[in-house]
C-alpha cells in the first residue's frame, strides 16, 4: 500500500490511546506507535453506541479546485449558519467568521444543544454595499460594516444523528459590534504610553473588531483576538475609511484579547491589556488546579514573536468565572529560539521566555519594546508569522503554526516543550514536526498552515490559509494545492508529521475556527471569504456570474445557481 | 505585441513594470498625481487585496492608492506575461499602513498603458 492510499487510521491507534495504555502498565516509552485491529466505520458512525473518531475510516484526499466542501466519502456537512441570518433578539449574524468556540447547553439521547461563540473578522464593503474605495463610503456604509464585525453568540441544535441546525434564541443570542457593549479594559497596559503614536489605554471602551482565532477557558468564557485592528480608521489602500475615531493614535481600546461568556449577556465583557497589544491571532489557555494560567498569543505578521502570559495569581475550578481575575496581574513573555527562529535548515533547538515590560508604553507596542532591549536579536526571535496554537493536553507542549514568509513560503509547524512540562517554565526546547510544500502524490502536501485543534485522540487538525490570488496559479508552486484544505496531522508514530488531507473548502476561501461537539462526532468550521477575489477582478455588484464563487447556494464550479458567497459555519459529520 | 496588439512583450514588459514603478514613486514623493500619467491612463483603478482584509478598489490616482512618501521596489526584471496584457512580479511597499506590504503586483495593459493595477500582499 502506498503512503497516498493509506487508509488513515485503520492500522495505527492514536498516540493518547496508546501512550496512557502502556502509562497503565507502566510502560511508558515515547514515540512508538503499535499497529491495531482495523476499525471498521459503520453506516451510522457508530461503534458499540460511541462514535467512530473522525480519524478513521477515510484516505487522505486530493487536493480539489472544486466551489463546495469537498470531503470523504461517508462524510458531510451542514451549512449552520450564514452571513445575514437571524439568529435571534432581532440580531443577524456577522460577516467573515473565523474562531469557533462550542458552550454546552444539553446532551441527550434524543437531541444535543449548545452555543457557539463566533469571530467576525472583517466585512467585505463589495458584497455588503459595493462601495470598495475607502475614502467615499457614506455613513450608511460605514455603519453596517461595523455592525457585522465582532462576534455572534448563536444556538445550535441538533435531533439524534441528524444535521445540525440554528435555533433562533432569545436567551443567548447576541451580537458584539466593532461599537457595542460597553467593554471593561483590564491590566497594566490601562494608562498613558506617553507615545504620540498611541492614544492611552482607557479603564473601559465600546465594541471590538478584527476578531481572528480565540481561545475557551475552563470556566466557560470564549478569548477573541484582535488581530489587523490598525486598519479600520484608515483610508489609505488597505484601510476601511471610518475615520480618525478609530486610528491608534486616537483610540486605546482595540488591539486586545476580548473575553466573552457567552451563556451571560449581563456580565460585562473585557479586553486582557496584559497580553499585550499585536496582531493577536489567537490565545490559547492552559489552567490546572493550583497552578498559574498561561496563555500563549502569536503575533500574526512577517517576522513577528510569540508570546505567553502567565498569571500572578493560580487557577482554582471552584472560584468558576472568578478566575478572570487572574488575567488582572501577571507577567507577559516572548519567545527566543536557539540557535536560530527562522532559518528553515534548523529543524529543533531550545529556547527561552524573555520578560516583557509591564506599563502602559511597553504593552502598547511589546513588538517596538522588545526589539529594542539590549537581549534582542532577529535571528532568534522572529518568527514565520505565528498563527494559532494548540496545547498537548497529555505533555502539555504547544503546537504553533508558522504559516509562511518570503523565505519559507509553504510554512511549517512547531512544538514547543517546556522544560519539565511545566507551561510556566523559563525554558523550552523546540521542533519543527511537519513541514509544508508539495507532495507528488498530492495529497500530503500543505502549505500555510494556519488554525490547529487536537482530537481526543491525540490527532492535530490544521487547516490552510494560501491567499486567494496564489491559489490555482500554475505559475507558482502553490498550484499543486488547488484550493485551501483540511488536514490531519499525527504527532506521535511511525506517521508522525505527515499531513493526511480531509478536503478542501469553496474558491477563494480559507477555513478557519475548527472546534468539536463535545461528542467529537461533529466539527464545526468556518468558512471566510469566499470568492474574495471578485472585487479586485473586476466583479460587477448584483451580476453573480461575475462572482468567482457562488458557495453555499450555488456552485461555480458546475455552474449551478449564481448567487452571492457567504461565509457560513458548517459541521461536518457522518452522512 | 501580440496578435491582440495589447500587450508589450520582452524587454517592453520590462521597460513597462519600470516606468509604472518610477510614475508611482514620483507621484508618492511629489506634490501631486502628475507623474501617473506616464505609465497610466487617467481612468486607471487600483485593486489592494492583503491578507485577512477584503479586497478594495479605487481610482489609481488618488493618494488613497498612491500614498505621500510612500514608495514601491518591483522585481522588473523578474516580470511574467501571465495573459494577453496582464503582466505580474513581485514588489515590495514602503510607507503603506501595514510594514509587511509585500507580493505580487498585477498589471493591467492596454496600449502600452496601466489601466488596472492589483496588489496582493498574503
Amino acid at each position: 500500500m502506498s503512503q497516498d492510499q493509506q487508509t488513515v487510521g485503520t492500522g495505527t491507534v492514536g498516540r493518547r490511546v496508546f501512550i496512557k495504555g502502556l502509562a497503565a502498565t507502566g510502560a511508558l516509552a515515547g514515540g512508538m506507535a503499535v499497529t491495531g485491529p482495523a476499525l471498521g466505520a459503520p453506516a451510522n458512525g457508530h461503534a458499540r453506541g460511541r462514535p467512530t473518531p473522525f480519524s478513521q475510516g477515510w484516505t487522505s484526499q486530493p487536493g480539489r479546485f472544486v466551489d463546495d466542501v469537498s470531503l470523504p466519502d461517508g462524510f458531510t456537512y451542514d451549512v449552520v449558519a450564514s452571513y445575514g441570518d437571524a439568529i435571534g433578539n432581532g440580531q443577524t449574524f456577522g460577516y467573515n467568521n473565523d474562531f469557533v468556540a462550542y458552550f454546552p447547553l444539553r446532551d441527550s439521547h434524543r437531541r444535543e444543544e449548545g452555543l457557539l461563540w463566533v469571530n467576525h473578522e472583517y466585512p467585505d464593503p463589495f458584497f455588503l454595499h459595493g462601495s470598495t474605495n475607502p475614502a467615499t463610503k457614506t455613513a450608511e456604509q460605514i455603519r453596517i460594516e461595523q455592525y457585522v464585525v465582532g462576534g455572534s453568540v448563536i444556538r445550535v441544535q441538533r435531533d439524534g444523528d441528524g444535521p445540525w441546525k440554528l435555533r433562533r434564541d432569545r436567551h443567548h443570542a447576541r451580537r458584539i459590534t466593532a461599537t457595542s457593549p460597553r467593554i471593561r479594559m483590564t491590566g497594566a497596559g490601562i494608562g498613558d504610553p506617553a507615545n504620540p503614536k498611541w492614544a492611552p489605554v482607557p479603564d473601559w471602551t465600546h465594541g471590538s473588531l478584527a476578531n481572528c482565532a480565540g481561545g475557551i477557558t475552563p470556566w466557560g468564557t470564549a478569548l477573541s483576538g484582535e488581530e489587523n485592528w490598525a486598519d479600520f480608521g484608515r483610508t489609505s489602500g488597505f484601510g476601511y475609511g471610518w475615520g480618525p475615531d478609530f486610528l491608534p493614535e486616537n483610540n486605546g481600546g482595540y488591539g486586545w484579547v476580548l473575553e466573552v461568556d457567552p451563556k451571560d449577556p449581563d456580565w460585562a465583557p473585557r479586553k486582557h491589556t496584559n497580553l499585550g497589544r499585536l496582531r493577536h491571532e489567537n490565545a490559547t489557555v492552559w489552567a490546572r488546579e493550583g497552578k498559574h494560567l498561561v496563555v500563549y498569543t502569536g503575533d500574526d505578521a512577517r517576522d513577528k514573536f510569540l508570546y505567553k502570559y502567565v498569571s500572578a495569581g493560580r487557577y482554582q475550578r471552584a472560584r468558576g468565572r472568578a478566575n478572570s481575575r487572574l488575567f488582572h496581574d501577571g507577567q507577559l513573555w516572548v519567545a527566543e529560539f536557539a540557535p536560530a527562529s527562522q532559518d528553515e535548515t534548523v529543524r529543533s533547538g531550545t529556547g527561552r521566555w524573555r520578560q516583557v515590560e509591564m506599563s502602559p508604553a511597553a504593552l502598547v507596542d511589546p513588538d517596538t519594546w522588545v526589539r529594542a532591549q539590549p537581549w534582542f536579536d532577529p535571528t532568534t526571535f522572529q518568527l514565520n508569522r505565528p498563527e494559532d496554537a494548540e496545547i498537548d493536553r497529555f505533555d502539555n507542549s504547544l503546537y504553533t503554526a508558522l504559516t509562511n514568509n518570503t523565505d519559507d513560503p509553504h510554512g511549517r509547524i512547531r512544538r514547543l516543550a517546556e522544560e519539565g512540562r511545566d507551561p510556566t517554565a523559563d525554558t523550552f526546547a523546540w521542533s519543527d514536526i511537519a513541514v509544508g510544500g508539495p507532495d507528488p502524490g498530492q495529497t500530503r502536501g500543505f502549505s500555510s498552515p494556519d488554525n490547529l485543534v487536537f482530537d481526543r485522540l491525540g490527532n492535530l487538525w490544521m487547516v490552510t490559509d494560501i491567499s486567494s490570488g496564489s491559489l490555482n496559479n500554475p505559475a507558482n508552486s502553490y498550484a499543486y494545492h488547488r484550493n485551501n484544505g483540511i488536514f490531519m496531522i499525527r504527532v506521535g508514530g511511525p506517521d508522525a508529521g505527515l499531513a493526511f488531507r480531509f478536503g478542501s473548502v469553496p474558491n477563494e476561501a480559507e477555513s478557519t475556527g475548527p472546534i468539536w461537539s463535545p461528542r467529537q462526532d461533529s466539527m464545526f468550521l468556518a468558512i471566510q471569504h469566499p470568492g474574495e477575489e471578485t472585487s479586485v477582478k473586476g466583479g460587477v455588484r448584483g451580476n453573480p456570474a461575475t462572482y468567482t464563487s457562488y458557495w453555499p447556494r450555488g456552485n461555480k464550479t458546475t455552474g449551478e445557481n449564481p448567487s452571492e458567497p457567504l461565509p457560513s459555519v458548517i459541521a461536518i459529520r457522518r452522512a | 505585441m501580440t496578435a491582440a496588439g495589447l500587450l508589450p512583450e520582452g524587454t517592453a514588459a520590462v521597460d513597462l513594470v519600470r516606468r509604472f514603478a518610477d510614475a508611482f514613486n514620483a507621484a508618492a514623493a511629489g506634490d501631486d498625481l502628475a507623474p501617473l500619467a506616464a505609465a497610466s491612463t487617467p481612468t486607471a483603478v487600483a485593486g489592494f487585496l492583503v491578507e485577512s482584509h477584503s479586497g478594495t478598489v479605487q481610482p489609481l490616482a488618488s493618494r488613497t492608492s498612491v500614498p505621500a512618501g510612500a514608495r514601491l521596489d518591483v522585481d522588473a526584471d523578474g516580470v511574467e506575461v501571465v495573459a494577453s496584457g496582464v503582466l505580474v512580479t513581485r514588489f515590495r511597499g514602503h510607507g503603506f499602513a501595514r510594514d509587511d506590504f509585500a507580493g505580487d503586483v498585477e498589471l493591467h495593459v492596454r496600449d502600452g498603458q496601466v489601466v488596472r493595477v492589483v496588489f496582493r500582499a498574503p
